[in-house]
């Protein structure tokens, strides 16, 4: 394992980068320096917000310079190593329904085309895998899930959409993600699912976090639109294991 | 009796906020707040609300409002703009100015105007604005659809009373003009000088690049508001991938300035999305974000490269004069009218022994 580097990101943040691309081990060393300086924060830590390679470490400009902040981060490394192994292996396994093509996933039949396979088999690829959430962000509650099998991998679209909606499924640069407000946006969009990803009054506020494990299972666009009004009513969220999704 | 009023007209873009959101980057949500945590900061003092306290952030143009229960003590820092007050009881309009407060009894009309010199204004209610916390802050997050009021700008007929019930009492206050810290960017033909830190891909761009950033004259461009604001003035290049414009997407501060592959900068503000995969240049240094929330489209700007020390030291400057101007707030009193009895009572009489025992010091 090659050590971080340490990157100044202005005056009030600093960037732990493990490694250059996306990589399930990089994520378990991020997530394992997150649990470390969660467990054991420093004077002057404000917060921390892991991405697929790095850690970025807000902290208290008035009270640390940067050579003390990078410091106190490398103090956790130790720990954060220890708990590396434990933060690979998924924490939660979530089961997303989600109604493929038509009106909920216009560019169904796009994607098909242009990976030569028949529309059912990229619901079939898609729906095949267990993907992984390397991080949440951009809107809130959003996640940016890992594991996109290489046969459907394609680029974001020439023609970003002004207004993509809501709880949208899609696919690009070997990534899926979930739109969880309607949002522009230029990903290619492969369905729709009823969840929920983010509601600020609620304990956690996002339904999903770094390191789950999300399963898309094909469902009729029937079924979607009323699980989605549960959804919002708050008295349906999607099956987990374990059970609770004590993670 | 808890002050109270609505708005009768909401300006271009009038939001409830306070000083931003901590603590949920990880789930998607920007630090949002005050867009000039300065100005907010001060109107707060002038109305003796803590500084932390929610108040109504005004974007170019502000809002008419009319006191319904009081009384309501308001005061104003950020640009220059001359508010009109219409006395429920009659009589001509009285010109207010910012860096004071003024104490609206029920029915009186307060109408802001457009802003002059900044874009950005806190208007700040004595006793705070009320608004539920969400993720702990009242500010409004509109792209997220939540904080502040439901989530979005005012509109006409919202109603909006204060935190704490507490009547306004007492003098109203004002900020001296000596103790008035620079608020205000230079002037539309001056370039504002904004410190930046080479950012964590500053080995993304060739040494042309980075020696054209520091160069340029930049311009923010109309692509502007609380999420962040292109510029415009030179195109900047990246080396060849795997260095080039794209990275793998990460975590974003206040500040960064980052460069997609079309060459012009972007500089992200309270709003921000959270995470982002474009190369980042630099990140403006902490003391300078204020300034920045400050610029209207048409604004110039020079970057100047300083280290992360440099950037520490001006923060802790700016600091200790932010605290001497509140500390400065003292009982209003008209120009050219000399109470004697608030000099005697409020600290005023000290500063101007304090004066003349050091005439010519200052």
């Amino acid at each position: 394992m090659s050590a971080p580097r340490f990157l100044a990101c202005g005056d009030a943040a600093l960037s732990v980068e493990f490694g250059d691309r996306i990589d399930p081990a990089h994520s378990a060393q991020v997530l394992a320096l997150e649990g470390a300086l969660a467990r054991d924060p420093f004077a002057g830590l404000i917060e921390t917000m892991p991405s697929f390679r790095a850690l970025l470490v807000r902290y208290e400009p008035l009270t640390l310079s940067f050579a003390e902040a990078v410091a106190c981060v490398k103090a956790r490394l130790t720990a954060a190593r220890e708990q590396g192994e434990s933060a690979a292996t998924p924490a939660r396994l979530w089961r997303f329904p989600v109604a493929y093509g038509g009106e909920e996933g216009p560019d169904l039949a796009e994607v098909a085309a242009r990976s030569g396979l028949t529309e059912a088999a990229v619901v079939a690829a898609h729906s095949g895998v267990a993907h992984r959430v390397y991080m949440l962000g951009f809107l809130p509650g959003a996640p940016f899930l890992g594991g996109l099998p290489a046969q459907i991998d394609l680029p974001r679209r020439a023609e970003p959409r002004v207004a993509v909606p809501a709880r949208s499924v899609a696919i690009a640069v070997g990534l899926s993600v979930i739109y969880p407000v309607e949002s522009p946006g230029g990903w290619n969009l492969l369905g729709r699912t009823p969840a929920r990803l983010f509601a600020a009054e609620a304990e956690p506020p996002a339904l999903l976090a770094p390191g789950d494990a999300v399963r898309f299972e094909p469902a009729a666009a029937e079924d979607v639109a009323r699980l989605a009004e549960r959804a919002a009513a708050g008295d349906w969220r999607p099956a987990c294991e374990p059970e609770g999704g004590g993670a | 009796m808890s002050g109270s009023f609505d708005i009768l007209d909401p300006g271009l873009s009038t939001t409830i906020q306070d000083l931003g959101r901590s603590g949920w980057l990880s789930v998607g949500a920007p630090g949002g707040g005050a867009l000039d945590p300065e100005a907010h900061r001060l109107a707060n003092a002038l109305v003796g609300a803590a500084p932390h306290a929610a108040a109504l952030e005004i974007r170019y143009l502000g809002p008419s409002l009319r006191a319904l229960s009081g009384p309501v003590r308001l005061a104003l820092v950020g640009g220059d703009v001359a508010m009109r007050l219409e006395r429920a009881e009659g009589g001509e309009a009285e010109t207010i100015g910012p860096w004071r407060s003024v104490t609206l009894q029920p029915g009186d009309v307060l109408r802001v105007g457009a802003l002059k010199g900044a874009s950005t204004a806190t208007l700040a209610l004595s006793g705070g604005v009320a608004a539920p916390l969400v993720l702990g802050s009242r500010s409004t997050f509109a792209r997220g659809g939540f904080g502040g009021r439901e989530g979005r700008a005012l509109r006409a007929g919202d109603r909006i009373d204060a935190a704490e019930a507490r009547a306004a009492s007492g003098a109203d206050l004002w900020m001296p003009p000596q103790d008035r810290p620079a608020l205000a960017p230079p002037p539309a033909e001056a370039c504002a000088r904004i410190r930046v830190i080479p950012g964590p891909q500053q080995d993304h761009f060739p040494e042309e690049a980075l020696a054209r950033f520091f160069r340029a004259e930049w311009r923010v461009s109309r692509d502007a508001d609380r999420m962040g604001m292109r510029l415009t003035g030179a195109r900047l290049t990246h080396h060849p991938d795997p260095k080039g414009a794209n990275i793998v997407s990460e975590g974003i501060a206040a500040g960064s300035i980052q460069v997609p592959a079309a060459g012009e900068p972007i500089l992200l503000l309270a709003d921000r999305g959270t995470a982002g995969g474009y190369a980042k240049i630099a990140v403006a240094a902490s003391v300078d974000l204020p300034l920045l929330g400050r610029l209207s489209p048409g604004a110039r700007l020079r970057f100047e490269r300083v280290e992360v020390e440099t950037a520490r030291a001006a923060l802790r400057r700016r600091e200790a004069a932010l605290q001497r101007a509140i500390a400065a707030v003292a009982p209003y009193h008209q120009p050219g009218v000399v109470d004697e009895s608030q000099l005697w009572s409020g600290n005023l009489i000290t500063a101007v022994a304090e004066g003349d025992a050091g005439a010519g010091g200052r």
